[in-house]
């Protein structure tokens, strides 16, 4: 479970709203997934001046499965194409992805 | 926000030449009517070609593609009584015997098989200009030769829990299908569709330059009645009961989301 989300996200649950906190929600997956132990929290390149991007990760969870979040300085949209994020979006997610095979 | 969701295609290709292959989006429909239409480029046209949105009937599909290097176009109107077309759905082809197997859909998904020879002289038609299109016919169960998936973008239709649903399917460049591949299920946002979340999540080039190439799938929610932009999962918005203009028309009608993407999985079941 990998989830992305920017900092100023004001139609989805962003990292700011502590009503309905992404954070919650990275947790809570967490919590689905069996993990253990605290999330391992990397600090990112962000936008100078602005908000750290950081990655947070579950690696010890039930059957091999991990549990991430990305937290980064944009607003709702993340895609490249809109020349709004510096990061391969996809990139990431397909590297994380093609680590797992389902059973046979 | 992004969440991503992949699981893997196991579709094995044709191992031997005599196998017959029908995978679930017909398969599992045979007994309910399931169309499909596809184009060789979503891109060209946002909309599906030669239907209507309207949920209970297709009006007319015209399809073009090559069968054994021989480009043939099917003309179908398979629920209009009173117009001359064709009733038939290609759902495979066994090449050792030169036998076409097709079905039916207006008998209940009645299978029927046919000579190679006689279903092109009876039901298809030779393209008269120099279009070539392509069809790899997989989501049909059709493959030609030696089963080879024709890389190129399909976009799909089928009838679901009342809506007419739709995807794109993406085949990269020299994927090898003789082991199972990855499949990445690439869903839009609010108000988007799939052409869009094609040209814009990274995951269309990402498939055909990967060191391992997959298989995308944009999946695409249904519109508000009256905004045909605007379209949805079935899936509250954040705020809440008070959706202001973010309004999930989906979420209001409880569209089975769920069951419709499980209709686009394949699920590689094989007579072989």
């Amino acid at each position: 479970m990998l989830t992305f989300v920017g900092y100023d996200d004001t139609f989805v649950f962003n990292p700011d709203n502590k009503d309905f906190s992404i954070y919650d929600s990275f947790h809570r997956w967490g919590e689905v997934n069996k993990c253990t132990g605290d999330p391992i929290e990397k600090i990112l390149e962000g936008i100078p001046g602005g908000k750290d991007d950081i990655s947070y990760f579950y690696n010890d969870c039930d059957s091999g499965v991990r549990t991430g979040l990305y937290t980064i300085n944009v607003p709702h949209d993340l895609y490249p194409y809109w020349g709004k994020i510096e990061y391969d979006i996809a990139g990431i997610a397909w590297e994380f992805l093609s680590a797992f095979r389902l059973p046979k | 926000m992004i969440i991503i969701t992949f699981s893997f295609c196991t579709c094995p290709l044709l191992p031997k030449k005599n196998c017959i292959l029908l995978n679930r989006p017909w398969y599992y429909n045979l007994h309910r009517p399931h169309y499909a239409a596809m184009m060789e480029s979503a891109d060209a046209d946002d909309s599906i070609m030669g239907q209507t949105n309207r949920s209970d009937r297709l009006l007319a599909i015209t399809n073009s593609f090559l069968l054994n290097d021989h480009p043939v176009i099917l003309h179908f109107n398979p629920l209009e009584e009173n117009k001359p077309g064709i009733y038939i759905v290609l759902i495979g082809y066994d090449e050792s015997q030169g036998m076409v197997y097709y079905a039916d859909p207006k008998k209940g998904g009645y299978i029927g098989m046919i000579e190679h020879d006689r279903f092109i002289a009876d039901y298809w038609y030779t393209s008269s200009d120099d279009t070539h299109y392509r069809w790899d016919g997989s989501w049909l169960g059709f493959y030609p030769g030696d089963g080879n998936r024709v890389p190129g973008d399909f976009k799909f239709s089928f009838h679901h829990d009342g809506y007419m649903r739709s995807y794109i399917m993406h085949i990269p460049d020299g994927i090898d299908f003789s082991s199972p591949v990855p499949l990445v299920m690439d869903f839009h946002g609010i108000y988007q569709r799939a052409a869009g979340q094609k040209k814009w999540s990274g995951f269309y080039e990402l498939s055909e330059n990967a060191s391992e190439k997959f298989v995308v799938v944009f999946p695409e929610g249904i519109p508000a009645p009256g905004f045909p932009s605007r379209h949805s999962w079935n899936t509250e918005t954040a705020s809440g009961a008070d959706f202001g203009q973010w309004l999930s028309y989906a979420w209001q009608v409880k569209t089975d989301d769920v069951g419709y993407v499980r209709n686009i999985i394949p699920s590689g079941r094989s007579r072989c």
